[in-house]
């Protein structure tokens, strides 16, 4: 939501020159470079902090750490992004969003964040135990149905804001 | 439906699309950017 709330304030100050057709125009050309990057036809760099976010923020106890942890991920300050969605999620944001929608933007970021997290927790294996390293190895082994399942999820909803309400 | 399979990340990854469908449908603008977010949020799964 912190990230949400500052692509509108600097998206604003880009946007307002723009028509609404050049402002979809714009989230436009970022889906398609991102698709075609996916696709292996393009190649290059996302911007991302490629720096893991270091154990030792967890000496700050078992509430400022976890707090320091999802802030410093949920901003992106630091993370690694395999997936190229929450470009175009900023560039839409950035350029069509009023404050209360990129705050669901935002919350549903999180949302999303924190289901992986609970779901790899609960996941079990065979063995009857939790075992959060077997919910990754089942996301890596099923990686490119999982692009296909949450770009669709992703490309549904950008679709329907876009019939259902036009070019704000 | 064995725990295993309900928190299965392509089990979520479905119910995420079946979701998005019916927000699409329904048509409600919190609703879909609330989806939109959480689909892109969902995609960094396996990134820390």
């Amino acid at each position: 939501m912190i990230t949400a709330t500052a692509l509108v304030v600097i998206g604003s100050l880009v946007r307002a020159p723009l028509p609404p057709v050049g402002r979809w125009t714009v989230v436009g050309v970022v889906l398609i470079a991102v698709l075609l990057r996916q696709f292996g036809v393009l190649s290059f760099r996302l911007p991302e902090n490629r720096r893991l976010v270091p154990e030792t923020v967890f000496r700050l106890g078992r509430h400022l750490g976890p707090l320091q942890f999802g802030l410093e991920m949920g901003t992106g300050a630091r993370t690694y992004l395999p997936s190229g969605l929450p470009y175009v999620g900023a560039a839409v944001v950035a350029m069509t969003a009023s404050l209360p929608l990129a705050l669901c933007a935002g919350a549903g970021f999180g949302l999303g964040r924190a289901l992986m997290a609970l779901s790899s927790l609960r996941f079990v294996v065979s063995g009857g135990s939790d075992d959060t390293d077997g919910w990754y190895q089942e996301w890596r082994d099923h990686a490119r149905i999982l692009a296909g399942l949450t770009g669709t999820a992703f490309m549904v909803s950008l679709l329907a804001i876009t019939v259902w309400f036009g070019m704000p | 439906m064995p725990l295993r399979l309900i928190w299965h990340p392509l089990t979520v990854a479905a119910v995420f699309v079946v979701a998005a469908g019916a927000a699409a449908v329904i048509g409600l603008a919190p609703t879909l950017w609330l989806m939109m977010g959480a689909a892109a949020g969902f995609a960094t799964s396996g990134s820390t």
